[in-house]
């Protein structure tokens, strides 16, 4: 019979039995077998016995860590094994290495939100409506066999959908507009807002800061045109007007009464501040009526899969019906995401993940090659104190003391704090970085209440003969930059810039003509290949443009719109 | 400090649990041999119940942390595998917390321990 408890046992009650008093634990362990084997006890007992008694053993000494730290938690760095001192000592030498410190600092600080944002996006991206039971709104759309690409429901297919569709609880549709909006105290402004139906309202359970939501009636045509108006547009242009509820807006020229107000986070669905009763009437043909975004919260019982078969089924009775407009169009169900809004199939960003790794390979190696050097750089400092080492050896400092005060390039302990101050900020500042990304993603990208632009914007607006003096950020930078002369075609004394309204970069005025087909401008400075500039519908002042002249020579001209397509 | 604070300090600090009273009678009664082993098998004998060797010295860290008991290590032995026991030995702080609990169990006890006993037998 060996004597022992054998060499597995052994090492694993030195694995397990950790602490100050491990050493004495373990010894007590060794002699309790010799006891029990000498009064005659079966080896195989003894060892379960001994096995049993480490197990007991580590685990009310953990425990008793486990407090100890907790206690020093609550004294502050106690739970960090370090003193007051310690931090003292760790800063001094942060200052006394500040490129180290700085160059760790900046490796982790953007080496952290490096490796974060793929994963911040992507989550930014599929999060569902944060609203009750957002993850049970969806969206409904046809998706073309042949390009691949979303085809928008018109107010025909809503009109069908909401007579056969038993899924949903109900059915709502929106659409993206853009307005000048006068509120009578300053210039007609553009105001990106959305036309929907109002039983948005009802699926999104929103509630108004003011005054009511927009109802039913509202959409009934002939009904008094009406707006509810976003918090931040209400204090912007209206001053918080605790009285705007009853007022009278003018909207594209045509005045509509507010009738409430909506608190600032609800930006459905992606940041608008201003809401229309969308009249979604079905058309009488497919393929008339507008294009929209329809969407729905599914009914009790139903999933998103028996939806989608659902809707399937009615588009094969369409494309039975009517095969120039339905034949070649699969039915989708995706979820109100910002992925979704842009018209990603589901989970296809998930699935994007490795792809997004591996594009992020060439950042993720720069990174490591900073982290290396960073270490490089620590290592040769730690390199210069070869004398303290040993001194500390000499000593009686264990391995584990000797590598911490190698790694930290300090004192044992202090090298270790140094460490995690210089970590500390470093990682405060990669986590801070991300979590601003993450919240800038999110704000950028997520649909719903609350939230975001999730698509890129496409249009930008040009409002050449908008008040110039109004205060407008773009007529000021252009001013500026005029007055600057920046502008080669400035300087050459072509022309003069032009605001470009809604603070967006400024175009020199005399580049944009009016072609002779009406409606269209002409942009001489050729600013891309994919660039169109045309007009938007701005009343009968477009009849009185005057062909080949510049922009701003045009009377009664108010809004002009670039669209970049590229 | 006002006297009532000094007090109630004084108090907790002496306040020993029921196991903590039990360890401090076994190094008591162990006198200049006690360490890990004797303890636990003391407690064991005595009590009928099993510990583990990791209650005993947790038990004594805090005692030692209190200053009820002093420890100090002695030579590695070959039956421990080369590793020292820490003997233990109570200070007069914790002879007097120790004896101030008993006597606290024995002035509420008091008479009734025979009616106790009574009834524990009627129980039984």
């Amino acid at each position: 019979v060996r004597p022992g408890p054998g060499r597995f046992l052994r090492r694993l009650a030195s694995l397990l039995v950790r602490g100050p008093d491990a050493p004495f634990v373990l010894g007590d362990l060794e002699e309790t077998l010799s006891r029990d084997l000498a009064r005659g006890v079966w080896p195989r007992r003894a060892r379960w016995r001994y096995l049993r008694n480490a197990v007991a053993s580590a685990s009310r000494l953990a425990r008793a860590r486990a407090r100890g730290s907790w206690r020093g938690r609550r004294r502050g760095f106690g739970a960090l094994g370090v003193s007051w001192l310690d931090v003292k000592l760790g800063l001094r030498m942060l200052v006394k290495a500040p490129l180290l410190t700085a160059v760790s600092i900046v490796s982790l600080g953007v080496g952290i939100p490096v490796g974060l944002a793929p994963g911040q996006i992507i989550d930014a991206l599929e999060t569902t409506l944060p609203v009750e039971g957002g993850d049970r709104i969806e969206i409904l759309r046809y998706r073309s066999v042949e390009t691949s690409g979303v085809v928008l429901p018109t107010s025909y297919d809503l009109g069908v959908w909401r007579e056969a569709l038993g899924s949903f609880e109900t059915l709502a549709a929106v659409r993206l507009v853009e307005h000048n909006v006068d509120s009578g105290n300053d210039a007609a402004a553009p105001v990106v807002g959305a036309e929907l139906t109002p039983s948005t309202f009802g699926i999104l359970e929103a509630r108004p800061l003011l005054g009511r939501m927009l109802d039913g009636g509202d959409a009934v045509p002939g009904a008094p045109p009406v707006v509810v108006l976003g918090e931040d547009l209400w204090r912007a242009r209206m001053a918080g007007d605790s009285g705007a509820v009853g007022r009278t807006v003018r909207i594209s020229g045509e005045p509509h009464t507010v009738v409430g107000i909506m608190p600032s986070d609800f930006g459905f669905p992606v940041r608008q501040q201003m809401w229309l009763p969308l009249e979604a009437l079905p058309a009488s043909e497919p393929g008339d009526g507008i294009r929209m975004q329809v969407f729905g919260r599914l009914a009790e019982g139903a999933t998103r899969e028996i939806a989608e078969g659902e809707l399937a089924t009615v588009l094969r009775r369409l494309g039975a019906e009517l095969p120039e407009t339905h034949r070649l169009l699969v039915a989708e169900v995706a979820p109100f995401t910002a992925a979704g809004w842009m018209g990603q199939p589901e989970g296809s960003l998930r699935g994007a993940t490795t792809g997004i790794w591996l594009m992020q390979m060439p950042s993720l190696l720069l990174l490591m090659v900073a982290c290396v050097n960073v270490g490089l750089l620590v290592f040769a400092r730690a390199a210069t104190r070869s004398e303290e080492l040993a001194v500390r050896t000499a000593l009686g400092a264990s391995r584990g003391v000797l590598g911490v005060a190698h790694a930290g390039g300090g004192r044992a302990r202090h090298g270790a704090v140094e460490r995690r101050r210089s970590g500390l900020p470093a990682g405060a500042t990669g986590a801070a970085h991300g979590r601003a990304a993450g919240r800038r993603v999110e704000q950028a990208a997520r649909p719903g209440p609350g939230t975001a632009a999730p698509h890129v914007r496409t249009t930008a607006g040009i409002g050449r003969t908008h008040q110039a003096d109004s205060g407008c950020s773009g007529c000021l930078r252009a001013r500026a930059q005029d007055r600057s002369r920046r502008d080669p075609r400035v300087r050459a004394g072509r022309g003069r810039l032009a605001c470009t309204g809604g603070g967006e970069r400024p175009v020199l005025a005399p580049d944009l003509r009016v072609s002779p087909e009406r409606g269209r401008l002409r942009d001489r400075a050729g600013t891309g290949r994919n660039d169109r500039v045309a007009l938007r519908p701005s009343g009968e002042s477009l009849q009185h443009l005057r062909a080949h002249e510049p922009i701003d020579r045009q009377e009664g001209l108010t809004q002009v719109h670039r669209t970049w397509t590229g | 400090l006002p006297i009532y604070l000094r007090r109630s300090t004084i108090g907790a600090m002496e306040s020993l649990g029921a196991f903590e009273q039990l360890v401090l009678f076994c190094v008591l009664r162990l006198g200049d041999e006690a360490y890990g082993v004797p303890i636990r098998e003391t407690l064991e004998e005595r009590t009928g119940k099993t510990f583990s060797a990791g209650a005993i010295y947790t038990a004594l860290a805090r005692l030692e942390e209190r200053g009820l008991v002093s420890s100090w290590v002695g030579e590695p032995t070959p039956g421990r595998a080369g590793r020292p026991p820490k003997y233990y030995r109570v200070e007069p702080a914790g002879a007097r917390a120790l004896l101030a609990a008993y006597e606290t169990l024995q002035s509420v006890a008091g008479d009734v321990v025979p009616e106790l006993a009574d009834l524990a037998r009627e129980e039984g």
